[in-house]
C-alpha cells in the first residue's frame, strides 16, 4: 500500500500487487548478511582479546572499549570529527555556488556538461590525486615554488604534513559528492517560487535564505551525509597527507588491524565510531523539522 | 486621473524573436484591465515587463509617475498572482500569506490583521494550518491571490491564474476576482487568451497582436466593434468577407464583396480604408419568406447547408453565392428546432447599422 491506501502497482506491469512486501526482500538480505552481519561480527570481534601470540583468544569482555575510551584516543576521535565537519562546511560553502551555478544553465546541454567535468576527478585514481597535492603542497612544492618566486613570500609555508592538507585533501575528494545531491535539489526549484519571492519584497539574499535553502534542504541533508561519513572515517588521506601529529580515527583502526595486529582493539575502536556517527544521524534527523517561520505568526 | 501604470514604446527580443514592438499603454487607476491575444503576442512578456522579472530592450515602464524600468521586482509596488500559483510548499497557508509582510517592517499584530484579513477574503481562514500540496487547485490560487493582495500593490498583476482550473470552478472563481476587485478598488492587469473571460471581467480589454496593440476599449466595443481582420477573427466572428470596394452613400458607406453582392454598412468606424466586411451570426435573420434588400435591410438569398445544434440557439451554415455565411437562431428549448431546415432555401438578413466594416 502506497501513502494514499490504494494498492502499490507492479514496477513493470502497472496493476495493483497485493504481495508487494515481497519485494522488499532483496534489499533487506542485502542489507542484512552485507551490513547488518559483518557489523555484529566487528562488535563481536571487539569483546575478544589479543593473546601475546598475535592470535584471537575468544575470551569476552570489554576491556577493549575501556581502552579505546582513553582520553589519548577521545582526542583522536574528536579531532576526526571536527575534521570531518570542516571538511563539510568547506564543501557545503564551495560545493553550493557550483550546483546553483549549474542548475541556472537554461540549455540542457551545457549542464550535463558541467557535471560530467564535476565528475570528471574519478575517472582518475584517488591515489594518483592525492599524490598530486603532495607535489602541490610540499615545501619544494609548485605552490610555494610560485609564491616565492613572485616575491609573495620568502620562506615556504608549511602546506603539508598537517591538519591544513588533510582538509585540502578530504575537501578536494568530497566535493562532488556535495555537488551533485545539492544540484539535483536545485534543480527541482520551480524558478516561479524564486520570482514570486522576488515579486514579494525578498531581496536576492532574503530569497537565499528564506526560499532557496529550505527549498533545497534534503539535497543539503543528503551532501552533508555523503561527504562526513565518510570524512570521519578517512584513511588514505591522512595517511598521505597529516603528519604524525594529525592522524583520524581511521589511521588508528588500520594501525591495529596491518601493524599492531590488535583486531579485537582495532574492532572496538571501528565500532565506537561506527556508533558515534550514527548518533549524530539520528540527533541531525530528529532536529531538522519542518523549520518554519514560527515567530511571526 | 494620472495613469497608475504605464508601457512607453516597450520592445522586447528574445533570442532575437522580436515580442514586443513599440508597445504602449497606459492603465487607469481601479480598473480591471485586461490584456488579451494568443500565444506569442506578448502579454505575458508586458506583464513580466511590470513585475520586473523582464527589462525591456528599448522603452519605459512607468508606475505611478516613477520610472520603474530598471527597479528589480522587490523595490516595485506591484504583486503577481502566477498560472502555477508557485506557492512556498515548506510554509503553510498562514506564512505563505504573511511572507511578504515580513520585508514591510510591520508589527506582529499588524501582520497577523492583515493576513487574517486577506485569508477572510478569499474565504480561506479555515485552513490556514495547511501546507498547499494539502490544498486543491482552486484553493491554491485562492492563497496564491491572498498573499498578493495583503502587500496593497499598486497594481496587481494576474498571469492566467485560471488556466488550470475546471470550467465550473473559473467561472466561480472570476466573479470572486471581480467581486474583490470592485471591493478594493484596486488595479488589476489581467492576463488571457480566453475571450469569454476577458469579456466577462474587464472594464477594458486590450487586445494583442504579434506584440502590438492591436485594439483597445471596452468589452462592448471590442465584441460589437472589432477594428481589424484579426480582432474579429479572434473575437469569433466566422463571417469575414474581402471587399473589393467602398463607397459613401448617405449616412453610410455601400460597400462591395470580391464576390460582387452590395450592402449598406451604417456603423461608424472604418468607411473608406476597409478591407473586409464583418457581421456577428446573432445579428443575422435567417427565414424562407423573402425579404426586400433595400435600405434598412441587407439581404441575401442561399442555401442551408448545415446546423449546429448549440442549447440555446442554432448555428445556420449558408451557401450563398459561393460564400458561406453563419447565422445564429435562438431557440426556445424542448423540441424547437429553429424556422428553416437543412437543405432550405433561405433569405438572410441583417441592418446596416449592425455590419461592422475592418481594416
Amino acid at each position: 500500500m502506497d501513502k494514499t491506501g490504494s494498492p502499490t502497482k507492479g514496477l513493470l506491469t502497472g496493476t495493483p500487487q497485493r504481495n508487494s512486501r515481497v519485494w522488499f526482500l532483496p534489499a533487506f538480505l542485502w542489507l542484512f548478511l552485507l551490513i547488518a552481519v559483518p557489523l555484529a561480527f566487528v562488535f563481536l570481534l571487539s569483546l575478544a582479546r589479543r593473546n601475546p601470540a598475535g592470535e584471537t583468544d575468544w575470551v569476552l569482555g570489554i576491556s577493549n572499549y575501556v581502552r579505546a575510551l582513553d582520553p589519548l584516543y577521545l582526542w583522536i576521535y574528536w579531532r576526526s570529527l571536527l575534521l570531518a565537519l570542516a571538511t563539510t562546511l568547506i564543501c557545503l560553502v564551495l560545493g553550493f555556488p557550483v550546483a546553483h551555478f549549474i542548475a541556472q544553465q537554461p540549455s540542457a546541454r551545457l549542464r550535463n556538461l558541467l557535471l560530467f567535468l564535476v565528475t570528471l576527478p574519478f575517472w582518475t585514481s584517488f591515489l594518483i590525486r592525492t599524490y598530486a597535492w603532495i607535489l602541490l603542497l610540499r615545501t619544494e612544492g609548485i605552490i610555494n615554488n610560485a609564491l616565492v618566486a613572485l616575491g609573495i613570500i620568502q620562506q615556504p609555508l608549511p602546506l603539508l604534513y598537517n591538519n591544513f592538507a588533510i582538509l585540502v585533501g578530504l575537501a578536494y575528494a568530497e566535493l562532488p559528492f556535495m555537488i551533485l545531491p545539492l544540484y539535483t535539489a536545485l534543480e527541482r526549484i520551480d524558478k516561479s517560487q524564486i520570482e514570486a519571492s522576488s515579486d514579494l519584497g525578498c531581496t536576492a539574499s532574503q530569497t537565499f535564505w528564506r526560499v532557496l535553502i529550505p527549498l533545497s534542504r534534503p539535497g543539503i541533508i543528503a551532501g552533508v551525509v555523503l561527504v562526513f561519513v565518510p570524512s570521519v572515517g578517512a584513511y588514505l588521506t591522512p595517511d598521505l597527507l597529516g603528519g604524525a601529529k594529525s592522524i583520524m580515527a581511521g589511521n588508528l583502526i588500520q594501525n591495529q588491524f596491518a601493524v599492531v595486529r590488535d583486531h579485537p582493539f582495532g574492532a572496538a575502536i571501528a565500532f565506537v565510531l561506527t556508533v558515534v556517527v550514527l548518533a549524530l544521524l539520528a540527533v541531525s534527523h530528529r532536529t531538522t523539522r519542518e523549520h518554519t517561520e514560527l515567530r511571526l505568526l | 486621473m494620472p495613469p497608475v501604470l504605464e508601457f512607453q514604446d516597450i520592445s522586447k527580443s528574445f533570442d532575437r524573436q522580436s515580442v514586443l514592438r513599440d508597445f504602449s499603454l497606459s492603465v487607469d487607476p481601479s480598473e480591471f484591465l485586461t490584456l488579451l491575444g494568443p500565444s506569442g503576442s506578448g502579454k505575458t512578456t508586458l506583464l513580466r515587463l511590470a513585475a520586473g522579472f523582464e527589462r525591456p530592450d528599448n522603452g519605459k515602464v512607468v508606475l505611478r509617475g516613477s520610472d520603474v524600468t530598471h527597479l528589480p521586482p522587490y523595490h516595485r509596488r506591484v504583486n503577481t498572482v502566477f498560472q502555477n500559483y508557485a506557492l512556498f510548499p515548506h510554509l503553510t497557508v498562514a506564512h505563505n500569506v504573511a511572507f511578504g509582510l515580513r520585508n514591510l517592517k510591520l508589527s506582529k499584530v499588524e501582520v497577523h490583521s492583515r493576513a487574517s484579513a486577506a485569508l477572510d477574503m478569499v474565504q480561506l481562514a479555515n485552513l490556514s494550518d495547511r501546507l498547499p500540496h494539502q490544498l486543491s487547485g482552486g484553493q491554491q490560487q485562492r492563497v496564491g491571490l491572498a498573499r498578493a493582495l495583503v502587500m496593497q500593490p499598486e497594481v496587481l498583476l494576474l498571469d492566467e491564474p485560471f488556466g488550470a482550473l475546471d470550467q465550473r470552478l473559473r467561472q466561480q472563481m472570476q466573479q470572486e476576482l471581480k467581486a474583490v476587485q470592485r471591493r478594493l478598488e484596486l488595479t488589476f492587469v489581467f492576463v488571457t487568451h480566453d475571450q469569454e473571460e476577458a469579456l466577462s471581467l474587464s472594464d477594458r480589454i486590450a487586445l494583442l497582436h504579434e506584440g502590438r496593440l492591436d485594439q483597445i476599449g471596452s468589452p462592448d466595443q471590442i465584441y460589437n466593434w472589432p477594428a481589424s481582420r484579426f480582432a474579429a477573427e479572434f473575437m469569433g466572428i466566422p463571417n469575414i468577407f474581402p471587399l473589393s470596394g467602398t463607397k459613401p452613400e448617405g449616412v453610410g458607406t455601400r460597400c462591395q464583396l470580391k464576390t460582387g453582392e452590395t450592402f449598406l454598412v451604417t456603423s461608424a468606424a472604418n468607411g473608406n480604408q476597409a478591407r473586409f466586411l464583418a457581421v456577428r451570426p446573432e445579428n443575422i435573420r435567417v427565414s424562407r419568406a423573402s425579404l426586400p434588400h433595400g435600405k434598412s435591410n441587407n439581404v441575401i438569398r442561399g442555401r442551408v447547408r448545415q446546423a449546429r445544434y448549440l442549447g440555446s440557439s442554432i448555428l445556420w451554415s449558408v451557401e450563398a453565392n459561393h460564400l458561406t455565411w453563419a447565422a445564429s437562431e435562438v431557440v426556445n428549448g424542448g423540441t424547437d428546432m429553429g424556422s428553416v431546415s437543412l437543405e432550405d432555401e433561405v433569405f438572410l438578413s441583417w441592418e446596416p447599422s449592425r455590419g461592422v466594416l475592418l481594416a
